[in-house]
Order: C-alpha cells, then sequence, then structure tokens
C-alpha cells in the first residue's frame, strides 16, 4: 500500500494571499523601474495553498533564464516571463525546499559576486602575477 | 602571507562559517533563510549578514533540569546541512551534560571555567523546570537544580528558557505539580529572559533566537516573555485550514468525510486560536508539515499550563463536560463572534485548568452528533 492509496483527498483551499502577492510584485517592478530599488518578498511564511502556489508560477510564466547554484544545497533561479521578476528557491541537501523568494531586480542579489570575494580575488591575482613575474627574470638571469 | 589563525572565541561568526568552506554566497543564502525563519523583511538581509559577520562566536552554557531532553532532541535531530544545525555549530558550547564527552569532575569544571572565563558574557541555555520542595528531587553533580541556576544566572548576559518546561514549568508543574516545579522566571529576576517555549520547541526557533541576540540583541516579548517574532501570531492565524474555519466546515471525528477533506480540526479539540508558536510557518521534520497538516489538532504546547487546559480532544470553546449539540453551538457562537472567540478561549481555558477534568476514551473518539 503506498501514500496514494491512502483515501486523503483534500479539499480545494484559497487562503486570499494570491492576490494581494501579485499586486506586491507588480508595485515593486515599478520601483525597480522608477528608483532602482530592489524588491524581495517571502513566500515561505505566507499560507499558501498548493493551488494558489500552482497559480502564481502559471502567472508569472517562464522566462529565458533558469539557473542552479550548489551553495549549502541547490538553489534555482529563475526568470519569469515579466523581466526582473525572479523565483529564489532555496533547498537543502535533500532537495526540500526550505525557503521561496519572489526576487524584483536586475540580477537575483545571491548572483553578484561579493565584494569581499572580488577584493580577495584581486589580492590573490596580484600576488600570483607578482610570483610570475619574478620567476620569469630569475629563470632570465 | 601567512595569516594566523584566531583563537576560536576571537573569531567572528562569519569567519567560523567561511572556515568550515561556506562561501560568501552560502552566507548569503543562510541569512536570507534566516531572516525568513526570524519573520523579518527580506530587506533586512543585508543588516543581519553585516551583523552576523561581525558577532563573536559567544560562549553558551546550557543547563538541564527536570525535563525529558526532547529539547535537545528537537535541535540536534535536525537534518544537515539545516540552517539550525549550522548556526548551532558556530556556538562555543562550552557546557551541556548530555552532549558533552567529559563526565563527572570534568564535566563540571569545563562549566566553572566557562563561567570564569566569559562572566558577564556567556548566554545561559535552561531547559527543564526547577522543583523547590525539596532539592534531591533533582540534582546535577550533587549540586541542586535551584543552586545551580541562581550560580549560573549570575554571570550571564542573557538566559533563554528552551522548552515549555523551563519557560512556564511546562508538565513537571501539571496538576499536582508533585515536585514544587516553577520556571526560571520565577526565580530570576534580575536578568533578561528570553522564553522559548514548545514540548519542544521549534529547533530554528531555538537557534534563530540565539542569532538574533548575536545581531540585534534582545529580541522584542510579548507579555509571556516570548520573541514576537516567532510567537506573535497564533497558529489559528497562519494555519493554512482557516479558509474552511471560516466557512464553518469542521471535521466532526478523525475519520469522517471532513477530515479526509481536510476540513477545520476546531470541534476536535485543536487549541491553534489559543496558541502562539510559529509551527504553520516553519514546519516539523525539515519543513515537511505541522500537527493540524497531519491530522491532528494543536495541543497548545507553547502556552503556560497546557497540560491542564481541560483535555486535547475537547473543542476550545465548549465548557469542560459540555459535548454532543453543545458542541456544535459553541462552535458556531465561535463563528459568529469572530474576535471575541479569542477572549472566550481564554476564559474556557481558565476554567479548564482549575477544574482538571482528565479525558476518557469516549472523548477521544467523541462525535458531535451523538
Amino acid at each position: 500500500m503506498s501514500l496514494n492509496d491512502i483515501p486523503v483527498r483534500p479539499a480545494t483551499v484559497v487562503t486570499g494571499n494570491l492576490r494581494p502577492v501579485l499586486h506586491e510584485i507588480r508595485h515593486a517592478l515599478s520601483e525597480l523601474m522608477a528608483h532602482g530599488t530592489h524588491g524581495m518578498i517571502d513566500l515561505h511564511s505566507l499560507p499558501f495553498s498548493s493551488q494558489e502556489y500552482a497559480a502564481l508560477d502559471e502567472f508569472l510564466g517562464e522566462g529565458e533564464i533558469d539557473l542552479t547554484l550548489n551553495v549549502l544545497g541547490k538553489t534555482r533561479l529563475r526568470e519569469s516571463g515579466y523581466a526582473g521578476v525572479w523565483r529564489i528557491e532555496h533547498f537543502d541537501d535533500n532537495d526540500k525546499r526550505i525557503g521561496y523568494f519572489i526576487e524584483i531586480g536586475h540580477v537575483p542579489e545571491i548572483l553578484r559576486s561579493q565584494c569581499d570575494d572580488i577584493k580577495e580575488g584581486l589580492a590573490a591575482m596580484t600576488t600570483i602575477l607578482a610570483m610570475e613575474e619574478d620567476n620569469n627574470e630569475d629563470a632570465n638571469t | 602571507m601567512r595569516m594566523q589563525t584566531p583563537s576560536p572565541y576571537e573569531q567572528t561568526l562569519g569567519e567560523h562559517l567561511r572556515s568550515q568552506g561556506i562561501s560568501r554566497r552560502s552566507f548569503l543564502k543562510f541569512c536570507g533563510l534566516l531572516a525568513s525563519s526570524m519573520a523579518l523583511a527580506p530587506s533586512m538581509i543585508p543588516k543581519i549578514a553585516e551583523a552576523l559577520e561581525q558577532a563573536k562566536r559567544p560562549s553558551v552554557i546550557w543547563l538541564s533540569f527536570q525535563e525529558c531532553t526532547g529539547c535537545t532532541e528537537s535541535l540536534t535531530r535536525s537534518h544537515s546541512p539545516s540552517l539550525e544545525g549550522l548556526i548551532f555549530d558556530a556556538i562555543s558550547l562550552d557546557y551541556h551534560h548530555t552532549l558533552q564527552a567529559a563526565s563527572g569532575d570534568a564535566a563540571e569544571h569545563a562549566r566553572e571555567e566557562a563561567m570564569k572565563e566569559h562572566y558577564g558574557k556567556y548566554v545561559l541555555v535552561v531547559d527543564g523546570s526547577i522543583p523547590l520542595d525539596n532539592p534531591g528531587y533533582s540534582t546535577i553533580a550533587g549540586i541542586s537544580n535551584l543552586d545551580m541556576l541562581k550560580e549560573a544566572a549570575a554571570g550571564a548576559a542573557a538566559i533563554i528558557a528552551v522548552g515549555t518546561c523551563a519557560a512556564y514549568g511546562g508538565l513537571p508543574k501539571a496538576d499536582p505539580n508533585p515536585t514544587g516545579a516553577v520556571s526560571v522566571s520565577d526565580i530570576i529576576k534580575d536578568k533578561p529572559i528570553i522564553n522559548v517555549p514548545g514540548c519542544p520547541p521549534i529547533p530554528v526557533v531555538i537557534t534563530g533566537v540565539i542569532a538574533h541576540f548575536l545581531t540585534f540583541g534582545l529580541p522584542e516579548l510579548d507579555s509571556l516573555g516570548r520573541p514576537k517574532a516567532f510567537y506573535g501570531q497564533s497558529i489559528h492565524d497562519r494555519c493554512y485550514r482557516r479558509p474552511f474555519y471560516e466557512r464553518g466546515l469542521f471535521a466532526e471525528t478523525f475519520d469522517d468525510e471532513g477530515a479526509k477533506a481536510g476540513w477545520c480540526l476546531y470541534k476536535l479539540g485543536c487549541k491553534g486560536p489559543v496558541t502562539y508558536n510559529a509551527c504553520a510557518t516553519t514546519k516539523w521534520n525539515d519543513g515537511t508539515s505541522f500537527p493540524i497538516e497531519s491530522g491532528h489538532g494543536c495541543i497548545g504546547c507553547s502556552e503556560p499550563n497546557f497540560w491542564d487546559f481541560g483535555g486535547f480532544y475537547k473543542a476550545l470553546s465548549i465548557p469542560t463536560g459540555a459535548s454532543g449539540k453543545n458542541a456544535v453551538y459553541a462552535a458556531a457562537a465561535g463563528i459568529a463572534a469572530g474576535v471575541a472567540i479569542g477572549a472566550m478561549n481564554k476564559k474556557s481555558k481558565a476554567e479548564a485548568a482549575s477544574s482538571h477534568q482528565t479525558v476518557t476514551v469516549e472523548e477521544l473518539n467523541q462525535e458531535s452528533g451523538s
């Protein structure tokens, strides 16, 4: 007997949270256009039924980009059919979704190279180039 | 250039996490999930990242008194790499008599050393209630719980009372309270105390409170000393079954058509309307579900005296002893009353607590039509 054999069929439920979230996304997108403000909506702690998640997915549609990062488990970044609106889904090592955000911006924050990493990379690159030049000078003498 | 490795106590949390191989992108993900778990706006994520990056690894002393170890199990059984696991690994847990390898004198010596070295700075976590009737009811290394709590509290920066036993007395305090059990806040009056109730509490709530203390200091607390970020809304407010409650659709038994369709469990004794906790959003078992999602009503375990509410299967607005048609009327009145139901429920909860009636098998199988 599998789980599907258990005769439990949840009735359709509507929490009423979908419509306000859609308007929040539209508002954030207009803020991005007007002032360049980066927006983020946390869907994880909102009561949402599976039907409403499906309706949200259908409304947003699919864009051109679908990326998966390997950071503390997988993170999937999907641009929606509306440019600048991204779905960010965080998963743990067992591929369970542990976070779900809608991000409104040119690029999701997590995708940008972090300033401290760039600083460390620059320092490392400078050291390596200096060492190579030293080695070349030694080889030429 | 060779970098000097800082000692564990000088390390910041950011440094510690990176030394564990956690990249800055992973750290950003971690902070995003942390903000989500603390019910903070996503705009707070950069602030959390900045504060955590600079926060020093705290020394934590964990004391276990009259308890079942369920709170520790809740925290340590979470799957890795979980958010709570990462935070728990990032603290310096200097004393926890269940988890530490040392025992006997060596364990107690570790506690004394940590208290001396970090006097005024360490975080004291307590799970379990404290017996006042007879100190011999619960001792550690021959020291009574009361004496150990007072001594450890004196040098603590803050106390986190984990679990309903430490926060409000819990099961040991249930009528007739044979050991004279009391909560931490009944004894300690001169230190900030954060209550993290639940039987057990949600693991990420335990670590989230520690993270909040490290990043932004003491969290805002409700009238029962609980952080509003996690306990600000009732289970009922965030329950995905609430639309059924609004429409008056209730399961009458645990296996009727309403139960199979996932209707509201209010009439089967769900304490969601008077229980403040994050179960409905944070969920349990790696985010799988929470009790109501598994078909059982909330038992109200994060509320004081929840063992003495009058029965896990008694509908809230029904006075103890009422059943059958009265239950239907009471539930209907509850729907119509709207907000007023909260006050009504609190009253019936208090009445139930004072009468303390036991639950029978018949009540467990209650049918509203009977």
